[in-house]
């Protein structure tokens, strides 16, 4: 049993992560269309975070489950809050080559204004899920619910951490307190990971983080969740318990996307290609674990309705902008 | 030479710390802006090079040039210039990225820098060139898989 | 406590992990070798290679990998001046000095004894203090690690060479360097001219590469070439008189690194220059520094590697990242569907206690690596710079190119090595210019964050006990010495 791995690995290691297995699924063919030579998957982000994790796993999944095998190369192009990633995939126009582990800096960058590129130049192909945040304090705060966090920001400045300039958490913050007529102190971080160091630190009072990034810490009991900014509940055992925000009477609601988009002006037979590739990435077994790993919501949308869920999200997020 | 870097940070400084207001000193609340730490280092930078240039000015220390010929006979001179055409070899090999691939264009580099400009032999000059450019095919094309420009 | 660790060795010594240590730690040394490729980039690179393993299986690979690579990027740095790493930046300071003098050999020996004996000690650390330097570490607020970046920067300039003013102008262009894209608070695009690629600021690899590795390339050329180094293998060994002259530099440079490597964020770059600082305030030999110093390599070199192992601290205790690289390990823990956080000691104790026994087994296979290796390894210096030199830049180029598949990082390599040569040229100190670009973000980041959580106040700074300790440091750092020169002088008037 032990050489078998052994085995195993020498050859993972021989192939240098092209994948050694290849599943028996049928073609995944738009009309003929077929990537030539390398494809890259491009992370906006730099290495070990939500969107790393979610272009990797996309990526390595995509090679499992096509025939004729394709290989999928990902890059970190980070910088700018992701501006540069989207910046390098806007530059390859009508490139069927290249792809990109997308969120929702898609839509808060253009809406910040500092980029020249918005959502209908490129070609969205599949939304794979959807990841919620939830408003975390730490231990000892003196706040058990949301209503209470926005009711103490009503008498006196609160210290809250966003994760990035342009982040889903800062706009999610921003409809916060549109809808409740408040207003935060922010100290801005870098990352999801900052935002907890400085939770358990007591440097800040709340924070909003994906579940996957603060489930360990929730579990041990060194920081609290207040509420989910999610339109429902998570139905995971250990989230469960937590309410949502509009069960505390604040009515806000907005979950970051993961997905897979294209550069604009791709030949169509290429976009089908890829919205073909992405349902048997949704198919495979990586998808579920990632999804369930990583606290998500498999709640999907291909090609063309992505774009229309777009046009949602980015209609909510203009109007606090 | 000196007074010159002083006088170019300087300026440099200058610059920096006049542009900075562009991007907002201070935000809401009195917080820091991102213009400020530019503010601040330029400001800094273009004092401290004053004080470096004037202080350079009246104690003119002299430029060293080592004159001295190398084990290969070559004049401080010489040498400079060898630098200067290593650089712009280095420079054309770049540029010839995009037509004649990475590999190629550094490995001519390696080749003709080895042969022409250090008079190196032909034969073991070849055999340093194709060693490494395979070498390099080998780490960083097949094993970590970089899509080096072909 | 000890059982945990028989528990954790029995899982390490397992024929399946100890191979797989061994590979990593053999492909971090190749990954620390070749230039820019980091320890970051190495791991995220190869994860997708161990899925197909156990948990712990892969984790004790990718942990090798990126100690490993602590060790492979120090020889580059002695050989060639290369630094595979920026940890390793220092190291070029004296190593690649002693290894023009002769002793590259000794340079490599005292980096491994060094790095080994500061791996044991901040692990032996790790084991039994974990938790409460974790706590400790989470205290480090922003207005905490701004007094920590201050003191960085003081002990830099206070080491810059004859002309302090010379130091703190190259630091403090560093700073405008790292000001270059996108800020990270407020996102605005600063100096970028319609630049995409400036967008992400200049980045720290490219530019070391330029400055140290092509920079010293065009230097030696207008040095000119001197007859290679015909030393016997006997003479490249390591010197008793050597071994003993480092050990005080390995104690300080462990302790050191292992306090700033528990800090989330501060890292092992930091940690190597400033032990480098300290070393040459406290040591004997200070008018060597520099020149050759062996202290100059033994305590950068023990720094780097406690601060890669105390990175683990905030990591395993907590389930933060400490670093770059412990972050992408963080990434890999739930890859393989293991959930970092505070109660990862309690739930998984095979898993961290085997981690931890790896790390003792690889270091100990590090040292026995690179000793032997070390004279051999100095054997390379005798090809003739003729054929070196257009080799050191074609894998400068390379390296440049794979950090993110981009011509722009091979540019921005071209552009400082134009810049390392001229700043050689004109004796400018180099060092500061690095660390100003490295802190430069960092402190940038405490700043903004200090007075935001000061709501625009920065003088919340004063109301925080732990940072004016740290500063009252680094004020002393400055001070202390300038005042000793002044008292020294009194007293040599008396004496007259």
């Amino acid at each position: 049993m032990k050489n078998n791995k052994i085995a195993i690995g020498l050859l993972a290691l021989a192939l240098a992560g092209c994948g050694a297995n290849t599943a028996d699924t049928a073609d995944a063919g738009g009309a003929g269309w077929k990537p030539r030579g390398n494809v890259t998957m491009i992370v906006p982000f730099g290495a070990g975070g939500g969107s790393d994790i979610a272009g990797r796993a996309m990526a390595g999944a995509i090679e499992k489950s096509t025939t004729p095998k394709v290989n999928i190369s990902v890059e970190n192009r980070e910088g700018g809050s992701g501006a540069v990633g989207y910046s390098f995939l806007l530059s390859k126009k009508g490139d069927g080559n290249r792809l990109l582990a997308t969120e929702s800096a898609l839509l808060t960058l253009p809406a910040a204004g500092n980029v020249t590129f918005t959502y209908k130049d490129f070609t969205p192909i599949m939304k794979i899920a959807e990841d919620g945040s939830l408003m975390v304090v730490p231990k000892a705060s003196p706040y058990k619910t949301c209503a209470e966090l926005v009711d103490a920001a009503k008498k006196a400045r609160v210290p809250v951490g966003v994760a990035a300039a342009f982040g889903i958490d800062n706009f999610t913050f921003k409809m916060i307190e549109k809808s409740e007529g408040v207003e935060f102190q922010r100290v801005p971080t870098e990352s999801g990971g900052e935002l907890t160091t400085a939770l358990l630190g007591n440097q800040i009072q709340a924070a909003l983080l994906n579940p996957g990034e603060v489930v360990g810490q929730l579990r041990s009991g060194d920081l609290r969740a207040l509420c989910a900014t999610t339109d429902k509940r998570y139905e995971y055992p250990e989230l469960k318990d937590i309410a949502t925000a509009k069960e505390q009477g604040i009515d806000v609601s907005y979950a970051n996307f993961r997905g897979i988009l294209a550069p604009g002006g791709i030949p169509a037979e290429a976009k089908a290609y890829w919205i073909k590739a992405a349902q048997n990435l949704l198919k495979s077994p990586e998808y579920d674990k990632y999804v369930k790993d990583n606290y998500l919501q498999p709640v999907q949308a291909e090609g063309d309705q992505f774009t229309t869920t777009l046009e949602q999200l980015n209609q909510q997020i203009t109007s606090v902008k | 030479m000196k007074a010159i870097a002083y006088a170019v940070l300087a300026c440099l400084g200058v610059a920096v710390f006049a542009t900075s207001f562009g991007y907002r000193v201070v935000q809401d609340h009195g917080q820091v802006g991102p213009g400020f730490l530019p503010m601040v280092a330029g400001g800094l930078l273009a004092v401290l090079n004053v004080v470096l240039l004037f202080h350079e000015v009246r104690h003119r220390t002299a430029d060293t040039e080592d004159d001295a010929a190398d084990i290969f006979g070559r004049t401080g001179k010489q040498r400079t210039r060898m630098l200067w055409v290593v650089y712009a070899l280095t420079l054309g090999a770049l540029l010839l990225v995009p037509l004649a691939g990475f590999l190629l264009s550094l490995g001519l580099l390696v080749l003709v820098i080895s042969t022409l400009v250090e008079r190196r032999p032909i034969v073991p000059a070849l055999a340093v060139t194709g060693g490494s450019v395979a070498a390099i095919y080998l780490v960083f094309v097949v094993f970590l898989e970089i899509p080096l420009p072909t | 406590m000890i059982d945990n660790l028989v528990l954790g060795f029995q899982t390490a010594l397992t024929p399946t992990n100890l191979l797989w240590c061994f590979v990593g730690v053999l492909l971090g040394t190749i990954i620390g070798l070749l230039p820019g490729l980091g320890s970051t980039t190495g791991v995220a690179v190869l994860l997708p290679l161990t899925l197909t393993f156990e948990p712990v299986t892969a984790l004790i690979m990718l942990a090798g990998i990126y100690y490993g690579s602590q060790y492979g990027g120090t020889i580059t740095s002695v050989l060639i001046s290369t630094p595979g790493e920026a940890a390793s930046v220092v190291t070029t300071f004296d190593g690649y000095q002693m290894a023009r003098n002769g002793r590259a050999g000794a340079a490599l020996s005292i980096a491994a004894i060094g790095s080994f004996v500061a791996a044991i000690f901040s692990l032996l650390l790790l084991v039994v203090l974990a938790p409460p330097f974790a706590q400790f570490a989470i205290n480090f607020g922003p207005p905490e690690n701004l007094a920590v970046m201050i003191l960085g920067l003081a002990t830099i300039v206070s080491f810059s060479g004859e002309s302090k003013l010379k130091g703190l102008s190259m630091a403090t262009a560093g700073i405008l360097l790292a000001c270059v894209g996108s800020d990270a608070a407020s996102g605005v695009a600063r100096y970028t001219f319609g630049q995409v690629d400036l967008l992400g600021g200049i980045p720290f690899v490219q530019v070391m590469i330029g400055l140290f590795a092509v920079g010293e390339v065009l230097y030696q050329i207008k040095q000119g070439a001197v007859a290679p180094l015909r030393a016997r293998f006997r003479d490249l060994m390591i010197t008793r008189a050597e071994l003993a002259r480092s050990r005080g530099a390995i104690a300080r440079g462990s302790v050191i690194g292992f306090v700033l490597g528990c800090l989330p964020g501060a890292g092992s770059t930091l940690a190597s220059f400033m032990a480098y600082g300290i070393e040459k305030r406290v040591s004997k030999h200070s008018d060597e520094f520099g020149k050759g110093a062996i202290e100059g390599v033994a305590s950068p070199e023990s720094a780097n590697n406690a601060a890669a192992n105390a990175n683990f601290v905030p990591t395993l205790a907590l389930g933060i990242p400490g670093g770059g690289t412990t972050a992408v390990l963080l990434g890999a823990f739930t890859v393989y569907g293991i959930q970092p956080g505070p109660l990862l000691f309690k739930e998984q104790p095979d898993l961290v206690w085997g981690l931890l026994a790896s790390f003792f087994i690889g270091n100990v296979l590090l040292l026995v690596l690179n000793l032997p290796l070390a004279p051999l390894f100095a054997q390379l210096l005798r090809i003739p710079y003729g054929y070196m030199y257009p080799l050191i830049l074609l894998t400068s180029f390379v390296g440049a190119y794979s950090i993110d598949n981009n011509m722009f990082s091979v540019w921005l390599v071209f552009v400082f090595g134009v810049v390392g040569y001229l700043l050689k040229r004109l004796d400018l100190p180099m060092a500061p210019l690095v660390l100003g670009l490295v802190i430069g973000p960092l402190f940038e980041k405490a700043l903004v964050q200090t007075s935001a959580q000061g709501d625009g106040d920065l003088t919340f700074i004063f109301q925080r006990p732990l940072a004016l300790v740290i500063l009252a440091i680094a004020a002393a750092l400055i001070a202390v010495p300038a005042l000793l020169r002044r008292r020294r002088k009194q007293l040599e008037r008396v004496a007259h």
